[in-house]
């Protein structure tokens, strides 16, 4: 992993557009402001994380009562 | 086109139905092109199935049939979100099912946000603090799936 040290007021720049400025250092945590180029999706770790695991959830749902097409259902129904 | 291999045996794709995801789904970004397969049962759930991994499917309900208060949300926000135009916009939320109680759990902070005409859309995530990923449903209908 890339590790880069930043004082407040400074900034990353990223290829695809995005800039990254440690806008405050805190007891509580460190402040970040962003650019990011439209089209892109920014979220908590935390966030992402609980959504990635509930679509994985979904995923493993068991395929049993809902059937896909007409040919499937009839071949399937018994 | 043909998809070979899928949960649901072989089936007959009409490329203008395909859904393409601009980002793919949370935690499956390289997952962008699906379709729609809504099998006519009663309990309502539709399947995105992936066009990329035949193996892949998301059960998934109209937002309509959660409750008519969700999302709380303006459309066109939602819309604006996805990156899609404001008419024909369709929300699908993304369900679960599993073996322990609560059996039946929707992702209402992350719904699918779908232009209805050119299949264009998104998963977009709503407030944190109002909805969570993981919701359980009670209703009857939706338990049907696990029966």
């Amino acid at each position: 992993m890339l590790i880069i040290q930043r004082r407040v007021g400074e900034r990353i720049v990223m290829s695809n557009g995005v800039e990254i400025t440690v806008a405050g250092v805190t007891k509580r945590g460190v402040r970040l402001a962003m650019k990011i180029p439209d089209g892109l999706v920014v979220l908590r770790g935390e966030v992402h994380d609980s959504i990635a695991a509930a679509n994985a959830a979904a995923a493993a749902t068991p395929f049993d009562a809902p059937l896909a097409n007409e040919s499937a259902r009839t071949s399937r129904r018994t | 086109m043909q998809l070979t291999g899928t949960r649901f045996g072989d089936i007959d794709v009409d490329a203008e139905r395909v859904i393409v995801l601009r980002s793919g789904l949370i935690g499956f970004p390289t997952e962008t092109r699906f379709v729609l397969l809504r099998p006519s049962t009663k309990t309502g759930i539709a399947w995105l199935q992936s066009l990329q991994t035949p193996a892949l499917a998301f059960p998934v309900v109209e937002s309509s049939q959660i409750t008519p208060r969700y999302p709380g949300e303006a459309e066109d926000a939602l819309a604006e979100q996805a990156g899609i135009c404001r008419e024909g916009v369709a929300i699908f939320v993304v369900i679960a099912v599993r073996p322990k109680s609560p059996r039946v759990v929707a992702n209402l902070l992350a719904p699918i946000v779908v232009e209805r005409a050119s299949g264009r859309g998104a998963q977009i995530v709503l407030d944190v603090k109002k909805y969570s990923a993981s919701t359980p449903l009670v209703s009857a209908t939706f338990a049907q799936v696990a029966a």
